[in-house]
């Protein structure tokens, strides 16, 4: 380790060369980072971090081990299904590597308050849904605050890692909030799910999926209307199985298996233990070069495919572009000007309505009207109390959502 | 739980015919250094069968550092077998053995697949993945004495679908369909058949077939669209299918890449892969195209129509095909395998590799690179060589600098390129031969994706060096 925290390094940032040395060593063992998801990803990246220098680890999951895990979450052990794999994770990691501290957390990442986000200066998410990956990587844009001038404080820019694997093939980002194209910024260019038409499952079945697709979309609502479908029940899934098999057979199609049964129903995106390793690791180096200045960041996305029949692996380093109208880390700024005795409630008037209004944090204004009363009362302070509460920062511009975008809203006090 | 089977999400990868080969698979680890170490952990745990691990060291300060399957209570024990057992501990399904030797006679046994890290490694009788990583760069490198590979499984799979040449019976059946009735029938013509219509339809007009990129996408495709004029848009769907599949419509001749691409050695007649081609040689004289595959793509028609193209009219000429293909085949090669060739015959592709002797003898020249990839290449070659003159790495002393320097501009005549920027050559002093755990980590994960391609014979493995640049997390792949 010590050669790459010591040595002069000419291909390094000026942050690591400043800093080399003592300094560099120490810095690096009180940094603290968060992983989410201790799943495929997740286990290789605790694994990699706490051989990396990194003394304490924070990790989210709120999944159990299922025996399916086990050919490549290698942290877990068949006498560990049915646990959490967050804590069987943590537990495992600190036993064989005692000097790093990992602590566990078997909540969802939306229960979190953006202060417990705050601490770290790097997240690493290891997730297997878009909706997760949307709101972390809404809330390191969340994070980020702005001095007098506009500019991004540097301590308040924390950088997101995200990692995502498919069979052989994976792809790794690093999102530096206003710096890089956001997770929102390349939603779009997302795969689009396969879907059977409706038409085709009801009426001219072709394939086995077809069949499946039928029983499992329309059959089960009707002949079991009171019955929650449990897709890891093997009762319910068995049930499935039957109905598109006996389909099937009327339509004279082939190939309806309890294995495919389960592929169509789960949507199984196939897994193992080589690509997980390589995107996981490729995050945690990625990690590693933002806590210590070392080498240069990746650019800001790179794609594996380890299926690649014409030269064995095709790999591609693209910098994806800011989209200038990004839902989340587009910038716009409004100027309001208000006196100190004001109370805030003014802001309603002068806003865009449905707005979502932030100040370190924490919400001055909802547009979630379940949740109105909660904050009545800071609409009924004025501007000199919030800011003798510390709430606001007069220097700080304010952070305005709503659905389409992020606006800093700069107060000017007359 | 739905699934009883633990290695069900890369079973749906593999297949149970590539879980049995793995399972059955013998891989030898020489060293004991983290990049050996990781590649065999991703190998361990979906299932490979015996694991044999060679190593002469005693556990250190510096293993328990990098390594994770050296945990911090076995300093002096045999680095072989605290590895081994750790490893082992993560799959009860995996057995193996280990041997604290400085030489080790690989010849005395058979070896599905070799791993060597530690030192550059020339035999040549095995798949072999040589690795090494040094500071924050890392190198993989790839030789197998043989790779003819069936199952390339590309990410779009192609189809046989003999529009342009349809057999007997296809034929019968294309020219019987009529493009009159009402819309529900018009809308459930398959796209295959649009194809044919259109194919004829070009052919009766301009007397002959598309042939350039532009008559296929342009004027072919207006045909295609000719032949559902007045129809309303939403009964076009199998129109457009046919559109989005106008590739189908003419010849795949892939297949005769594979029959160029190996020369027949009449010595080397009972390898199955041999046979095969040997048999599809034979096949093609007699019958003017390949065996058709089973594969069949959905499209959009009727139930009935579907079943009875798929089972019927293609599935017929498939098992025949079959048959007479087989009997080329002569006992040597079992059904399966043969179906498997079949299904594949697109596809196909063999690889020759160098060997390492070779490659350290004089590796391939490289044009033109878009990366410092090849720069990194170049300079572990150096160090290399500057370890075995001086047996030790090299620092940013200048007595050392100077030294490798040297060494470099040695190297790069070799290769001819001019020079390389002294920036890379201070850079790598700085490692002294550091073998980092994450770049381990993530060496051994694409070493471990293609060794499981080595192993099951499925998928195309590189060929043969891959270098990862972990300073800007870029990877590139070279033929040395």
């Amino acid at each position: 380790m010590n050669s790459i925290l010591n040595t002069f390094s000419p291909l390094s940032k000026d942050l690591y060369n400043e800093y080399r040395g003592q300094v560099m060593i120490e810095a690096l063992a009180t940094q603290k980072v968060l992983v989410i998801g201790a799943g495929g990803l997740g286990c290789e990246i605790l694994k990699t971090l706490a051989l990396s220098g990194i003394k304490e680890i924070h990790v989210i999951d709120l999944d159990t081990i299922d025996l399916t895990n086990l050919n490549r979450q290698f942290l877990f052990r068949m006498k560990d299904v049915g646990k959490y794999k967050a804590e069987v994770a943590a537990e495992f990691i600190m036993k064989r590597i005692p000097t790093c501290k990992v602590i566990p957390y078997t909540k969802k990442i939306q229960e979190f308050p953006i202060s417990f986000y705050s601490e770290f200066p790097v997240i690493i998410a290891g997730l297997d849904n878009v909706e997760a990956r949307r709101w972390i990587n809404r809330v390191v844009i969340q994070m980020v605050q702005r001095d007098e001038n506009d500019k991004v404080i540097d301590d308040t820019r924390h950088y997101l890692i995200d990692g995502g694997t498919e069979g052989l093939n994976g792809q790794a980002r690093v999102i530096s909030p206003f710096e890089t194209a956001c997770y929102e910024c390349t939603l779009s260019q997302l795969p689009k799910q396969l879907q059977y038409q409706m038409c085709t499952i009801a009426s001219t079945p072709r394939l086995p999926e077809h069949c499946i697709a039928y029983a499992y979309e329309v059959l089960w609502s009707k002949e079991q209307p009171n019955v929650k479908l449990d897709k890891d029940n093997f009762d319910h899934m068995n049930w499935i199985y039957q109905k598109a098999l006996e389909r099937s057979k009327q339509f004279n199609i082939e190939g309806v298996t309890y294995k495919l049964t389960l592929g169509v129903v789960k949507n199984i995106i196939p897994a193992v233990a080589s690509t997980n390793a390589l995107i996981a690791s490729i995050c945690t180096v990625e990690c590693f070069k933002i806590l210590t200045g070392n080498g240069s960041q990746l650019n800001n996305y790179i794609q594996w495919y380890g299926q690649n029949h014409q030269t064995g692996v095709g790999i591609n380093v693209i910098q994806q572009e800011r989209l200038e109208e990004c839902t989340e880390c587009s910038i716009q700024t409004l100027e309001i000007l208000v006196k100190r005795t004001d109370k805030i409630s003014v802001l309603l008037t002068q806003l865009p309505p449905d707005i979502e209004l932030c100040s370190k944090g924490q919400t001055l204004i909802t547009n979630n009207i379940r949740r109105k009363q909660g904050f009545d009362h800071i609409l009924e302070k004025t501007f000199q109390e919030l800011i003798d509460e510390q709430l606001i920062d007069v220097q700080t511009a304010l952070k305005a959502f709503d659905k389409n975008k992020t606006i800093n809203v700069r107060i000017n006090y007359e | 739980m739905s699934s009883n089977d633990k290695y069900d999400r890369q079973v749906r990868i593999w297949g149970p015919h590539g879980q049995t080969k793995l399972q059955n698979a013998r891989v030898l680890l020489l060293g004991c250094d983290p990049v050996g170490v990781e590649t065999l952990k991703n190998l361990v745990l979906p299932g490979i069968g015996y694991v044999v691990i060679v190593d002469s060291k005693v556990v250190t300060e510096s293993d328990i550092e990098n390594n994770f399957f050296i945990p911090h209570d076995t300093i002096g024990q045999s680095r072989a077998k605290v590895v081994l057992e750790y490893l082992l501990e993560m799959n009860q399904d995996v057995k193996g053995e280990w041997h604290q030797v400085e030489n080790f006679d690989v010849k005395e046994q058979h070896y599905d697949l070799i791993i060597a890290n530690e030192q550059r490694f020339s035999e040549t009788k095995f798949n072999l993945i040589e690795l090494q990583t040094y500071g924050l760069v890392g190198r993989m490198r790839l030789y197998s004495p043989k790779c003819h590979i069936i199952e390339t499984k590309p990410m779009n799979q192609k189809y046989d679908l003999r529009i342009f040449n349809p057999f007997q019976e296809l034929k019968e059946y294309f020219d019987s369909i009529e493009f009159e009735g009402d819309v529900d029938y018009l809308s459930h013509i398959p796209y295959i058949v649009i194809l044919y219509k259109a194919l004829q339809k070009y052919h009766k007009e301009k007397g002959k077939y598309p042939s350039t990129f532009s008559e296929k996408h342009k004027d072919f495709k207006q045909v295609i669209l000719s032949l559902c004029e007045g129809l309303e848009y939403q009964y076009t769907g199998n129109f457009y299918e046919a559109i989005d599949n106008i590739d189908q419509a003419f010849n795949s001749e892939n297949w005769k890449n594979s029959l160029e691409s190996i020369e027949i050695e009449q010595d080397v007649n009972e390898d199955q892969y041999f046979v095969l081609i040997s048999a599809l040689r034979q096949f093609v004289q007699i019958h003017g195209a390949p065996p058709l595959g089973k594969a069949f793509p959905d499209m959009k028609c009727f139930t009935q129509t579907y079943v009875h193209l798929k089972n019927t009219l293609y599935g017929t000429k498939v098992e025949k095909d079959f048959q007479a293909f087989q009997a080329l085949c002569q006992n040597k090669v079992d059904d399966e395998t043969i179906r498997l060739f079949i299904e594949n015959i697109q596809d196909l592709k063999s690889i020759t590799y160098r060997t390492i002797q070779q490659e350290l003898q004089q590796p391939n020249e490289v044009e033109d690179y878009d990366n410092d990839c090849y720069i990194w290449y170049i300079l572990l070659r150096s160090v290399n060589e500057f370890y075995n003159t001086n047996n030790r790495w090299p620092t940013q002393e200048k007595g050392d600098t100077q030294q490798l320097q040297e060494i470099v501009d040695k190297q790069c005549r070799l290769v001819n390129v001019d020079s390389i920027p002294e920036t890379h050559v201070i850079e790598i002093c700085r490692y002294e031969g550091a073998k980092l755990h994450m770049i381990a980590s993530v060496l051994g994960g694409m070493a471990s994706q293609e060794a499981v391609k080595l192993i099951t014979n499925q998928f195309v493995p590189i060929n043969n060096t891959l270098i990862y640049n972990g300073l800007k997390s870029e990877a590139s792949i070279f033929e040395f």
